[in-house]
């Protein structure tokens, strides 16, 4: 069966389509169109001509879907439409025009997504993932299982971007600025310091964006097949020639034109975090919450409204309003209390109470999935704190992680032996891996779904053009004669330069 | 408040059209506003050259061809590099504010556009509005200058139709489409040409000399239609500038005169090549083109008296709407081989170059 997942950001619609069997998830499509909602605002809301123009990538997306036959198609948004204030409208439009649904993610959920996806590069030596994108900063120490060591900043580029950037790009002075606001989140939420984290896996569009502005700038040869690295060293000087340059705005242009604004704020704040982590290593994944989300939505660990191709339906089911977050900031601030108390209150609980939860805990444990413990932790009140102290005690079975030694390469050049971060399984370890294993998160399940597809999206976006058949001629003696031609001048170092023709009309 | 306004790239019929439609919305519209014409493109506002425009000398032009600011090609790979100490860029923007400009309009094609979204990415208040006889700006259904384009190139094709008739002769007729073949793909069925090669459909140097040679006999002249920018199948793995040297050591810089020899050779009967070139960009708008660029100028002015900027006008459906200029700077609409309009092409016998 085929699905489809797209998805809405700030700065572009992304979709994936998944052949999947139920035993191998094969992603075979990708496509990607730039639409900058930024530029589509009146005030906190999306002007008609900004919902009409989603509305139409939502449905030349679906016609995609309908080509390669997809029977069932998610629709899904994630940060940027948090804070909009027509969002209502938005979903209406969308309903109407298109008939997909559409599914609001909240910052957990997308945290969530964007660890499954990658749960890969747990792997990696005390790896860490980061997803920066327009309304929140998602940092996830891949090596650990409990949803308390995902951190959720409710700030992202579009909010650095706003609160201290006066003109396109950020000055010097607003640099600092933004260094400083952002330590001093971290700080505030112990995010960890030097020698934690060797390996930052960084995800998402703005990541990927960065990166392909970093391919230019460092002169590399982007292979699509093989891993995106990314030299810390390179990487500040990259920050600095962005800040002081005078070709910055080129740069950005020819490599994320859609994303001008945001690539500065979203580079110096990468920085931030790199230093402060002190990692050896740095990766860009292709993989995010599309990924993620496809997984969890086909192993039941999420809920989500699709639509549905053979029918002309909508199917599935719809996520609870409570774990909804379209106010932004205060909903979160009480969200986050609520837990604090919840967590001050489990703190104080008698043996007794201890013992039952721990009943309770063998109990939740073969029901209860990664997502359905988040989103109570979000949406509940403190009624439930017994529920809290038990996700709280609750550790999720991490991913299988290999017993070996892993041989991973290093920024290309050398390898690295690393062992597994996982922990000594107990003995008895097999037992229970059976009997929880449909509601874990198996690596070699995830591995699955996550196989990378040619990079057509990128290529297309790149050269702004669909792609030209061609067809392999018979050689004529004059083609033939041109090509040596070629490959003598070559030789001869030509001098003459042919004139290009990359003018204005 | 003052309005720069610029004419920038190849020129195309309905560029005055445009100034007079901006003009007159601001002067019905704006109380003290001031237009200033930047001549020659971007060349003028790297000058930093500008003259205030009166009414009197934009009210009566809707009907004229060209430009009355005059125009330049600017490399947009050049704006950016240093000479004497400051680039292109800097100068564009430090003129902005030294003319003490609140807006600029830029018309021009998408080259035009990547310098526009370049400006506003400095902070300069920048509406375009698309221009080009080739119809390839992203994110808009039709651009001015195109309709006119197609009406000059297929009459030029009508008059040529008829002397290669009465001579049972094979005709190339070049037309105008670097990148993209919407010109040549709607005069050739407008009129009615046999073959058409365009920059989008690589075609096979056998195949056309084939096909010329069974139409000749079939009809008794054949009328093949190229596209500046059509390649052949064994060039298409090339890079742009690979072509570019092949053409320039056989003294050609199109395919045209490559594949007239051809042709004549194998089919040895008498081939002609008629290259249209600037007839296609000059001369009066035609009427579909004056309401188009008028409606875009209008539209262009309202959004600056908004204050909506860093986006570029354009034609969605039948509505005049408007594009972040972000999100098609660098982009271009090419024609889709798999399309409905080539498909009818191909359903009523037209050739397309394909083995």
């Amino acid at each position: 069966m085929k699905y489809s997942v797209i998805d809405i950001s700030s700065s572009s619609l992304s979709m994936i389509v998944a052949d999947a069997d139920g035993q191998k998830n094969e992603i075979i499509f990708k496509d990607r169109k730039s639409l900058s909602l930024l530029h589509y605002l009146d005030g906190k809301k999306i002007t008609s001509r900004g919902i009409e123009k989603l509305t139409k990538f939502v449905s030349d997306m679906k016609e995609t879907c309908v080509r390669l036959e997809v029977q069932k198609g998610y629709l899904i948004s994630t940060a940027v439409l948090r804070s909009i204030e027509n969002f209502d409208e938005i979903k209406s439009a969308v309903a109407e025009k298109t008939g997909f649904p559409l599914n609001f993610i909240d910052g957990t959920t997308e945290a969530f997504c964007d660890y499954v996806a990658n749960i890969y590069y747990a792997t990696y030596e005390r790896s860490v993932l980061i997803d920066f994108g327009g309304k929140s900063l998602e940092i996830c120490d891949l090596s650990k299982n409990s949803k308390e060591d995902m951190i959720f900043f409710n700030f992202g580029t579009l909010d650095v971007r706003k609160k201290f950037v006066k003109k396109i790009q950020p000055s010097k002075k607003e640099a600092k600025k933004i260094k400083q606001y952002v330590n001093e989140s971290f700080d505030k939420a112990n995010l960890p310091e030097k020698n934690v984290y060797a390996t930052a896996i960084m995800v998402g569009a703005t990541a990927r964006a960065v990166y392909d502005v970093y391919t230019e700038f460092a002169n590399i040869d982007d292979d699509s097949g093989s891993l995106k690295t990314i030299s810390y060293k390179k990487f500040k000087k990259l920050v600095d020639y962005l800040l002081t340059s005078v070709d910055r705005s080129k740069l950005i242009m020819n490599n994320a034109p859609e994303k001008l604004y945001l690539i500065t704020p979203a580079a110096i704040v990468f920085k931030v975090l790199f230093k402060r982590f002190g990692t050896k290593n740095i990766i860009v994944s292709d993989w995010g919450v599309k990924e993620g989300y496809l997984h969890a939505v086909l192993s039941g660990d999420e809920k989500g409204l699709f639509y549905n191709f053979e029918n002309n339906t909508v199917g599935g089911e719809a996520r609870d309003k409570e774990s909804y977050n379209t106010q932004g900031q205060e909903k979160k601030k009480d969200e986050k209390k609520t837990l604090n108390k919840a967590e001050k209150n489990s703190a104080k609980k008698s043996k007794d109470q201890s013992k039952s939860t721990s009943k309770k805990t063998d109990a939740v444990k073969g029901t209860e999935s990664f997502t359905q413990i988040a989103e109570k932790t979000v949406g509940d009140d403190t009624e439930n704190s017994e529920e809290i102290t038990v996700i709280k005690n609750k550790k999720i079975k991490k991913p299988d992680s290999p017993s070996e030694d892993i041989k991973i390469k290093g920024n290309g050049k050398t390898e690295k032996k690393v062992k597994s971060s996982s922990a000594e399984k107990p003995a008895d370890s097999t037992k229970k891996t059976s009997a929880k294993k449909s509601n874990t998160v198996s690596k070699s399940k995830v591995k699955e779904v996550l196989t990378k597809s040619s990079d057509i999206e990128k290529s297309a976006e790149k050269s702004g053009k669909t792609a030209i058949g061609t067809e392999t001629e018979q050689i004529t003696e004059e083609i033939s004669m041109t090509e040596k031609l070629i490959q003598k001048n070559k030789d001869d170092q030509v001098k003459e330069q042919p004139k290009t023709n990359d003018v204005s009309e | 408040m003052k309005f720069g306004i610029l004419t920038s790239g190849g020129d195309c019929a309905g560029l005055n059209a445009v100034i007079r439609s901006i003009g007159l919305y601001i002067s019905e519209n704006i109380k003290n506003a001031e237009i200033i014409g930047i001549p020659d493109g971007y060349g003028g506002l790297i000058r930093g050259e500008g003259f205030v425009l009166k009414e009197n000398s934009y009210s009566d032009i809707i009907d004229r061809g060209g430009t009355i600011l005059g125009t330049s090609r600017q490399a947009f790979k050049l704006m950016t590099i240093e000479e004497n100490g400051t680039s292109r860029l800097e100068k564009m923007c430090n003129n902005y504010k030294k003319l003490g400009l609140d807006c600029l309009f830029t018309l021009g094609g998408a080259g035009t556009h990547k310098t526009a979204a370049l400006l506003c990415a400095e902070g300069l208040n920048v509406i375009g509005i698309p221009k080009t006889i080739d119809n390839d700006i992203y994110g808009t259904d039709v651009t001015f200058g195109f309709q006119t384009a197609v009406e000059v190139a297929t009459e030029c094709i009508d008059r040529i139709k008829t002397t290669t008739a009465s001579h049972g002769r094979i005709m190339l007729v070049e037309i105008m489409g670097n990148k993209a073949g919407w010109l040549t793909l709607h005069s050739g069925i407008a009129a009615g040409a046999d073959c058409m090669l365009i920059p989008e459909i690589p075609f096979s140097l056998k195949a056309v000399k084939e096909f010329a040679k069974k139409r000749v006999e079939e009809k008794g002249c054949c009328i093949i239609l190229v596209a500046e920018g059509a390649l052949l199948s064994s060039e298409a793995k090339y890079k742009k500038k690979d072509r570019v040297f092949i053409r320039t050591e056989r003294g050609e810089s199109t395919v045209t005169l490559h594949l007239n020899e051809e042709i004549s050779n194998y089919t040895k009967k008498e081939t002609r090549c008629s290259v249209l070139g600037y007839m296609q960009r000059g001369g009066t708008p035609c009427a579909f083109d004056r309401v188009l660029s008028s409606r875009l100028g209008g539209y262009a002015a309202k959004l600056a008296n908004e204050g909506r900027f860093g986006v570029t006008a354009a034609v969605s459906g039948n509505h005049i709407t408007y594009n972040s200029v972000f999100d098609i700077a660098g982009k271009y609409k090419l024609v889709n081989p798999q399309g409905p309009i080539v498909k009818f092409a191909k359903s009523i016998g037209i050739y397309f170059g394909e083995e």
